[in-house]
């Protein structure tokens, strides 16, 4: 069902605002994760994993979830539709990655302020625990890759676009 | 001249509408990188560092194999 342009507009604000959004906690997560990666103190690195947790849980799960929800919702209410266009196609598909690796690795940043919130926990016991930010910056990739297709929209239909458009030329001949 | 290259361009067209079109080469660019870059992965989880070796990847990484001993 194509929607009406003003609920159009109104869909692709919401959906913009949240992907965006989930880059610009990606970013405040990453000065955290540094921060575990790079610091030798204890309460600098108890505070780091505390935050990343609350921030991956509280705001990138969140966003990430309402991201791929409006992607779905634009995608099946314009033109574009999900599988008719590559550059839509790849969106999505790179959007289900990064949440599926983004859930995952939501298991080992629990497991990190886990540790930094146990009182027992020494500064040799934080310095051990490592950081995630081999997959913050690789998600940043994939997140700017996938804002650089919408933007661009570059050419290229699917074959299964191309039937669609085919039966609907058939349709509307006389 | 130009009605001439219109027609053409048209006919063209008509021609691409009809037969099912070819993947842009921007996305076979993107396939192979794809494919490159999961081939660099699956090499590290085998045979890169310990926090690519084989089970050393994920959160299970940094969970102690033996429990911490109490005093």
């Amino acid at each position: 069902m194509i929607m009406s342009p003003g609920w159009r507009k109104f869909a692709l604000a919401v959906h913009l605002t949240l992907s965006i959004g989930w880059i610009g906690a990606v970013a405040a997560y990453m000065a955290l994760d540094f921060a575990a990666a790079t610091s030798q103190d204890a309460q600098t690195l108890r505070t780091a994993y505390l935050g990343m947790d609350l921030i991956a849980r509280s705001v990138i799960v969140p966003l990430a979830f309402a991201s791929l929800l409006t992607g779905l919702v634009v995608a099946l209410g314009t033109k574009w539709g999900l599988f008719k266009h590559y550059w839509v196609l790849i969106s999505l598909l790179l959007t289900i990655f990064a949440t599926v690796v983004l859930l995952i690795e939501t298991r080992t940043i629990r497991y990190f302020a886990e540790i930094a919130s146990a009182p027992t926990a020494t500064t040799d016991d934080l310095r051990a625990l490592g950081s995630t930010l081999g997959h913050s910056i690789g998600g940043t990739v994939v997140l700017l890759v996938i804002l650089v297709l919408n933007i661009f929209k570059p050419q290229g239909m699917t074959r299964y676009g191309w039937r669609k458009q085919q039966e609907q030329r058939a349709l509307s001949r006389p | 001249m130009s009605s001439k290259l219109a027609s053409d361009r048209t006919r063209k067209e008509e021609t691409d509408m009809d037969s099912p079109p070819k993947t842009p080469r921007w996305v076979k660019v993107f396939g192979i990188i794809v494919l490159a870059l999961i081939v660099v992965v699956v090499a590290l989880l085998l045979f890169g560092p310990d926090t690519f070796g084989p089970g050393e990847h994920g959160p299970a990484r940094h969970i102690p194999s033996s429990p911490t001993q109490q005093p």
